[in-house]
């Protein structure tokens, strides 16, 4: 800012402030132009090409297609979490310890790690409810029958999901034992005494 | 005015550049956004995500009206960045999609109460009204404020309503009385039992398995 005394229309009274002719510092610019690099080059490098489908941690989209599942395990295991996340975890927690009063747990649990899905199918198809002893301790309560809402495949995934989560580790479930389980339907729930009296693997599943 | 039309130009590319930046640059990214059945790589066929029921819709104003959102957020932070998903406050992070059914989107920036974004996950209707009502009657040291106007005290004249709150033992009304929920505080419970972010995106794919459990029991014949 520099005093001009021409352009003081008003005689006495202080002069009209007008920008000076001094060039900027050329390391003003540099310092512009560094940062201005700084910023695309970090936008390139963490923006995920700006495609909509990426995102944190992801940092482009062949990141996300190499975490998404691939092989056929894989998708099996993810669409049994997708169940079970809907369905199962609000009683039975999504840690699968279950929670007393609402629903036993399915970690660890003998019924789900048993080597054949018979019986636990035939639970989660009709329904279960009376007393059962799960890792020895007593349950009494109801669960509903799920044989209306999902199909053979989706439930052999979630049966393949709980028997292989949380430190569980069991043979995978196939549809076809579901739509074997499927077969001797009876209207109401089964009993823990019921469900003891049929195999536990259906001979040649 | 000495420059107008420097003025003038500065101020446009200004404002130009804010709305390219921040209007058109977001509507040319994420403005195609649609729900989509591409959960888990077409494995499952549900659309995600579903548009709320009527009484949901309502309850997202209610919940605008009391300020909910001045404490509660509705969004889960990626696991790399926070521990929303180890608490349990989702199973994977938010997206664009999430908030696609949100008018007026209500993300929060405050977390002096849980995160919501998963609430219909986690509480039933009751569970909600109840701590509507007297939120220390679930959560004792809860610092959340009571909203007794959205209730009202009957006297139960004949048979009592099945509408009535089922508070817990010591926050029951007193004898021959029963708390009502007005539909105000119902659209609310709807709207929160809504919400829920759980459909696993080709975007957001489900996290990497953790085995937080027990190890597993031998195998024991569940005879008897």
């Amino acid at each position: 800012m520099s005093l001009n005394p021409k352009r003081n229309p008003v005689p006495g009274e202080p002069a009209e402030p007008v920008g000076g002719d001094g060039a900027i510092s050329i390391w003003l610019i540099a310092a512009l132009g560094v940062l201005f690099c700084w910023g695309q080059f970090y936008l390139g490098r963490h923006a995920g090409g700006f495609e909509r489908a990426v995102y944190y941690p992801y940092r482009s989209l062949r990141e996300v297609a190499a975490a998404n599942p691939r092989n056929k395990g894989d998708r099996v295991i993810a669409m049994g979490r997708d169940v079970f996340t809907k369905t199962c975890s609000v009683c039975h927690q999504p840690n699968g310890m279950g929670k007393p009063g609402t629903a036993p747990p399915l970690a660890g649990s003998e019924w789900v790690l048993a080597p054949g899905p018979n019986r636990i199918a035939h639970a989660i198809l009709n329904g279960l409810t009376g007393p059962i002893i799960v890792q020895g301790k007593d349950w009494n309560l109801t669960m509903v029958p799920w044989k209306d809402v999902y199909d053979d495949e989706h439930l052999a995934a979630t049966l393949t999901y709980i028997r292989n989560s949380w430190g569980n580790k069991a043979p995978p479930v196939k549809p076809e034992e579901i739509a074997a389980a499927r077969k001797d339907i009876h209207p109401g729930p089964e009993t823990a005494p019921e469900i003891t009296s049929m195999p536990e693997k259906l001979p040649g599943m | 005015m000495n420059n107008g039309p420097v003025v003038f130009l500065a101020l446009f590319v200004a404002m130009a550049g804010s709305w390219l930046a921040f209007v058109m640059g977001p509507e040319l990214q994420i403005g195609a956004t649609r729900p989509t059945t591409s959960i888990v790589a077409g494995m499952t066929d549900e659309i995600y995500p579903n548009a709320k029921p009527g009484a949901a819709r309502q309850g997202a104003e209610v919940y605008r009206a009391n300020g909910c959102v001045a404490c509660h957020t509705q969004q889960v932070q990626p696991a790399a960045l926070g521990p929303d998903i180890n608490r349990g406050w989702g199973v994977r992070r938010s997206t664009a999609y999430d908030y696609l059914f949100e008018s007026p989107l209500q993300l929060g920036t405050q977390r002096i109460g849980p995160d919501l974004a998963n609430a219909g996950r986690r509480m039933d209707a009751n569970s909600i009204l109840v701590r509507l009502y007297e939120p220390r009657a679930i959560t004792p040291r809860s610092i959340m404020p009571p909203y007794p106007y959205l209730f009202e005290n009957h006297k139960i004249t004949g048979i009592p309503s099945p509408d009535a709150l089922q508070l817990p033992a010591g926050f029951t009304p007193p004898t021959g009385c029963e708390i009502i929920p007005l539909p105000e505080a119902r659209a609310l419970a709807a709207y929160v039992t809504s919400l829920h972010q759980d459909g696993y995106l080709y975007e957001a794919p489900p996290p990497v398995e953790k085995t937080n459990g027990p190890p597993p029991t031998a195998k024991i014949s569940p005879a008897k």
